[in-house]
């Protein structure tokens, strides 16, 4: 039963890849990837009960701590302007 | 007093199937996640769906997990992973709206805006 539901949930995370893909814009591609990353947390948990091994828990503790920082990082990076670099103007 | 209980309801057999059918729950949340991640062209759209519809399936099967487990120290920890879960996940989609909201580059998001609550606020500088 719950390795059914793993499979069910890792399908549905490679289906969000075709949004890493395709997106328009880079923020389309950071929110699948948030999604992703949420899901794979979720099998994380999962495994550690299929395996009966509490170690698990721990990683996906820390795991999703790191998930929220990286997001607020990538956000604050990308909110600046693009700088064009000209390739005209070089003299080589 | 507990054990009356569970024989009146018929055993502990009720129990896990209330846990397995939140553990259901949960993935059939994840399913809609993903229909509408691709589904929908505009980006704010897609951020109301990873908000709100990720945030309730890992609920959901996170409740589920523990009502399985029953109450020991792995119960604890995973009621960790759900109030982790509940206050980071809407600061990071406030973050990314205020991000999309401010860039003026190449990757501008030109979505027609009904409500446009920051035009005249402006509170703050990112």
């Amino acid at each position: 039963m719950i390795l059914t539901i793993m499979i069910i949930i890792m399908i549905t995370g490679l289906l969000t890849f075709y949004r890493v893909i395709k997106g328009p814009t880079v923020f389309d591609r950071i929110i699948a990837a948030d999604s992703i990353s949420v899901m794979f947390l979720l099998i994380l948990v999962l495994l550690s009960r299929y395996f009966q091994r509490e170690i698990f828990i721990d990683i996906a503790l820390v795991y999703s701590i790191l998930l929220f920082i990286d997001v607020l990082i990538m956000s604050k990076y990308f909110a600046k302007n693009n700088i064009k670099c000209d390739r005209r103007n070089r003299d080589y | 007093m507990l054990k009356t209980i569970l024989n009146a309801i018929g055993g502990i057999a009720i129990i896990k199937l209330i846990g397995y059918l939140f553990v259901i729950k949960g993935t059939f949340f994840f399913i809609i996640t993903t229909i509408g991640m691709i589904r929908f062209d505009d980006f704010y759209i897609k951020l109301h769906i990873s908000s709100k519809c990720l945030t309730a399936g890992g609920i959901s099967l996170l409740i589920g997990i523990i009502i399985l487990e029953g109450l020991t120290f792995y119960s604890l920890k995973l009621l960790l992973i759900i109030i982790f879960l509940v206050i980071t996940n809407p600061v990071a989609t406030h973050a990314l709206a205020r991000a999309a909201y401010y860039h003026q580059g190449g990757d501008k998001i030109d979505s027609d805006l009904i409500r446009d609550d920051l035009k005249k606020d402006r509170v703050g500088d990112l």
